[in-house]
């Protein structure tokens, strides 16, 4: 394994790749913040620190304190109490629009609209949630035996799966969910690492060429096939770590800026999952997506070093990597697309699984013979498939290349 | 040396190749994304061109008085056939053109697509920045990996000669490379709208009313293309600094690409970007002449609008465009002195200058000055005035109709008992729009006021599968990390309320008529034909390849399937 460190030693642990990692977090950084600072402007419910006044931002802390947790009947009645007494006051329309220092954040309006929107329809969705669930799984129940009468095994099968997956859930814990939404959403980073890959690959097969190293290293017995795919491991190795790395300083920077409270909520607590066949807490779901990040990112490095050993000069290189970016998350955007022809493009795409947090936001499956798949695990075999064929490309392409050139 | 060091960059590196493709890839991207445009225009473009011929030019006396006797005839004197109609629709833009031009605007009509294209839009063209990069890049680095530049530097010819070349060689690149793909879009526009009357103030564009520019049209966009120009130059220059000081291909190159990228990145819809002191402003560059922009929506709070685009002083404009060009200067300049190691000519005070020059370029560019189908019926198809919504369909003895308070599908037989025919138990991405049945296959097409497209599924009354047809809806979210931004506006949401009036399908085909025009659409390849123009709301039938039709005037119309 010493010859994996050296190539990691090599392309990634040097002062130049340092400089980059350092300047490129800095830079994520900025990026969460400038989108820290925009969250909640215009026409949305958001409420950051950032935008909301002092008054504002004590009456939310204060609610905070006294609803976070458990969703009690008790705390159910206490908010639609306040809520029932601020909306008749706002439904009479005899409210004063001046300011008023006995209210909590300065104006009646200012209390119910942050009452409302904060509080009473998060903890309504969260109340109503079960009732729900439990029609849309009665529903699916009945679909089973209506589909089997017909004779529509995957219709059937899929149905049941609904039930398997659907069945039993009641969400009753309450948080704030923007900083999970905005950790979720968050894809700079991804970008910051693409560069530093390409930065760390572009020069891996090219200097070596340059500096006819690659004679050398070819000479020998390990260095023909075995360092090749060494080069290979490292990128992963790299890639994996970077990923890692990221999603670590995204979850500080986020928890920071926005509060990341409620690890244990479940994540069809958040509104825009409603529908998603994960019966995860968010933190859960978090690791799962880094997870697919890393798998996206093997997929990806092993196509940037596929391109850096085709090619032989760097401009061509930067075109060609910039040009498989562009194309792959085009192709990537059809992840939840229904049309054939363009959910095969997000699957053939190694970038798609950086969209996991879009997957799984509804159910979304395929028939083989009658049973339902899920998508992600089409997904998940269609990048293996792709990276086995890349390997046994280069492993065919080394064994027959004349001038013994390994792969 | 200008004529040996051009060779080596574009000849030699095959700096031509690059630039050739990338340039390939700009026309193509140039015509496929077209033009700014008005579905009310392109739907009666005959008219349309009819009145701008009539009514172009300056708002005279002699054309209010045409102009409102016009809107008389339109609307006191029409009959209500189609053709006027489509001519009233195309005479309605003309006329809110000839209200704004006579109140806030510069006292013309013209068209004003071309000039549209050109100046509402500050989108950053990645084709040109890329090229002029690789140049830049090209030009030094290929010295430092070859270890060409100890032997240049132990000449005087090519210690101070050869980079002054390689400097005016990477400017002037950037700024033919920024007018050569900055022409291939005017002359598409010129070719495909045209250009006219730019002697037009630049208030003649609804967008720029309010603007403190007291400029015509055409002066507008010569502004924009000579900042484009120095921008151009502004990043030859950035980029040659940065591979004389990085000296490897791959990190010149992507430093350069990144210092592009993160500022738009970060900056793509505000107007700070501008302020910036980097090519990023004098790229984009539209910004620059833009009045303040609004979003506005209805809220629970009544009608709200929100500043979305400040705009940018002309004492900061000028004030930018000054550090611009210092900027640019003592970029060329340190580069020349980096590259030649002219500094160890100078030694002590000018050395610490140098190095004081280097840190306040870092710093200021760093903090900125301001913050399958399968058909087993023979297909019928008859529809009549009354039902032309195709919101019920009668099937074997009972009915099959859209339940739009649930957005499904309901069966109710002969002895009123419902069945719900779609089982899917998640809510569908669209509302139902209308159903069409053909024997035992219930089709049903989706379409909301959001999207152009629409969605057509399948229920085979046997085994209740739900399979799709066709759908044409937006699929692809790729937002690029924020550079593709898709700004939906009021034009684009009155065209997209154009109903399906009724659809059907038919082997490979699906039939579908809206507004004025019924379009044949290929199942199997997406290709899309109007079969029949200047349709009419009543009655239509198809039955062995033939479809009828009424036209117009109320005549029949009929359209043969080859």
């Amino acid at each position: 394994m010493k010859i994996l460190y050296y190539e990691i030693r090599k392309n990634f642990l040097r002062k130049s790749i340092f400089a980059a990692l350092a300047a490129l977090m800095f830079l994520n950084g900025l990026f969460a913040y400038f989108q820290y600072r925009q969250t909640g402007s215009g026409f949305s419910d958001e409420m950051t620190r950032h935008i909301a006044s002092e008054g504002e931002w004590d009456y939310r802390q204060k609610l905070h304190k006294e609803f976070d947790g458990a969703v009690t009947e008790e705390k159910v009645r206490r908010l639609t109490e306040d809520y029932k007494k601020y909306y008749a006051l706002i439904k009479q329309g005899d409210y004063s629009t001046e300011y008023d220092p006995d209210t909590n954040t300065g104006y009646i309006y200012g209390d119910f609209s942050l009452l409302r929107s904060q509080f009473y329809e998060p903890v309504k969705y969260l109340v109503y949630y079960q009732g729900e669930n439990d029609l849309l799984v009665h529903r699916a129940k009945e679909n089973i035996s209506f589909f089997k009468e017909l004779g529509n095994d995957f219709e059937a099968s899929k149905n049941a799966y609904i039930v398997k997956k659907y069945s039993g859930r009641n969400p009753l814990l309450f948080y704030d969910t923007l900083g999970w939404r905005k950790l979720f959403e968050y894809d700079y980073s991804d970008v910051m690492v693409f560069i530093i890959m390409f930065l760390c690959i572009t020069p891996c097969f090219y200097a070596e060429r340059k500096s006819g190293m690659e004679h050398i290293i070819l000479t020998a017995k390990r260095g023909k096939r075995g360092y090749t795919y060494m080069k290979y491991l490292s990128f992963y190795c790299s890639a994996v770590f970077l990923v890692v790395l990221f999603a670590l300083y995204n979850y500080a920077v986020m928890d920071y800026l926005y509060g990341l409270s409620g690890a244990d909520m479940k994540l069809f607590s958040l509104e825009e999952f409603r529908y998603t066949p994960l019966d995860l807490s968010v933190s859960e779901f978090y690791i799962l997506l880094t997870a697919l990040k890393c798998i996206a990112l093997c997929g990806i490095v092993t196509l940037f070093g596929v391109i850096a050993k085709v090619f032989s000069n760097v401009i061509t290189i930067f075109l060609v990597m910039f040009a498989f970016v562009t194309a792959g998350l085009y192709g990537a955007g059809f992840i939840c697309a229904i049309n054939p022809a363009s959910r095969f493009m997000a699957l053939v795409s190694p970038f798609s699984l950086l969209n996991g947090a879009q997957l799984y936001k509804g159910l979304s499956g395929a028939d083989i013979a009658g049973h339902f798949v899920p998508w992600l695990y089409w997904y998940l075999f269609a990048q293996v498939l792709i990276q086995a064929g890349i390997q046994f490309l280069l492993w065919i392409y080394g064994r027959r290349c004349p001038q013994g050139r390994g792969v | 040396m200008l004529a040996k060091e051009s060779y080596k960059v574009f000849i030699k590196q095959k700096g031509i190749f690059f630039i050739a493709a990338l340039l390939l890839l700009k026309i193509f991207f140039v015509v496929h994304t077209g033009y700014d445009s008005h579905f009310m225009i392109d739907e009666n473009e005959a008219y349309y061109q009819d009145y701008i011929h009539k009514y172009g030019g300056k708002i005279t006396a002699q054309k209010i008085k045409e102009i409102e006797a016009e809107y008389d005839s339109i609307y006191h004197e029409g009959t209500g056939t189609l053709a006027e109609s489509r001519k009233e629709e195309a005479f309605q833009v003309i006329y809110h053109q000839y209200l704004y031009e006579k109140e806030k605007g510069g006292g013309s009509i013209l068209d004003t697509r071309g000039w549209q294209s050109i100046l509402e839009h500050d989108d950053l063209d990645f084709f040109l920045i890329i090229s002029i990069i690789i140049i830049s890049c090209m030009l030094f680095c290929a010295e430092y990996e070859s270890e060409m530049d100890a032997l240049l530097l132990s000449s005087r010819e090519g210690k101070y000669h050869a980079a002054k070349t390689k400097i005016l060689i990477g400017t002037a690149s950037g700024a033919v490379l920024s007018l050569l793909f900055q022409m291939v879009h005017i002359f598409y526009l010129y070719a495909a709208v045209g250009l006219k009357q730019g002697g037009c103030m630049l208030c003649s564009l609804e967008m720029f009313e309010g603007t403190r520019y007291d400029i015509s049209l055409s002066n507008a966009a010569l502004l924009v293309v000579f900042m484009r120009v120095f921008g151009g130059i502004f990043l030859a220059a950035a980029a040659m600094l940065l591979a004389v000081l990085l000296k490897k291909k791959s990190f010149g190159i992507i430093i350069s690409f990144i210092s592009v990228l993160i500022p738009e990145l970060l900056f793509s819809e505000e107007s700070y970007g501008y302020y910036i002191p980097f090519p990023l402003g004098l790229l984009r560059a539209c910004g620059y002449l833009w009045p303040n922009l609004y979003e506005s929506a209805i809220t629970e709070h009544g009608f709200e609008k929100v500043c979305v685009f400040h705009h940018i002083p002309q004492p900061a404009f000028s004030g930018c465009l000054a550090v611009f060009i210092a900027m640019c200067l003592a970029a060329c300049f340190l580069c020349f002195m980096l590259f030649s190691k002219a500094y160890y000519r100078f030694g002590g005070i000018r050395k610490n200058i140098c190095l004081a020059l280097i840190i306040a370029f870092a710093v200021f560019t760093m903090s900125g000055c301001k913050a399958a189908q399968k058909i087993t019926e023979p297909v019928k198809f008859q529809i009549n005035d009354a039902e032309r919504w195709q919101d019920e369909c009668p099937f074997e003895g009972g009915v099959i109709s859209i339940c739009d308070e649930d957005n499904t599908i309901i069966y109710t037989d002969e002895n009123g008992e419902e069945t719900d025919l779609i089982r899917n138990v998640f809510p569908l991405a669209f509302p139902i729009h209308n159903i069409y049945v053909n024997g035992r296959d219930c089709y049903y097409l989706m379409e909301n006021d959001s999207d152009t497209g629409i969605c057509i599924r399948k229920i085979d009354m046997d085994d209740f599968s739900d399979t799709l047809v066709y759908n044409s809806t937006e699929e692809n979210t790729e937002d690029f990390y924020g550079l593709k931004t898709k700004r939906i506006d009021e034009e684009s949401i009155i065209d997209n309320g154009q109903e399906t009036k009724w659809f059907f399908v038919c082997g490979k085909y699906i039939y579908l008529k809206k507004k004025y025009y019924i379009m044949q659409i290929n199942i199997e390849n997406g290709a899309q034909k109007t079969v029949a123009e200047n349709v009419s709301d009543g009655e239509a039938s198809y039955e062995n390849g033939t479809l009828f039709y009424l036209d117009e005037n109320g005549e029949q119309g009929v359209y043969e399937e080859e």
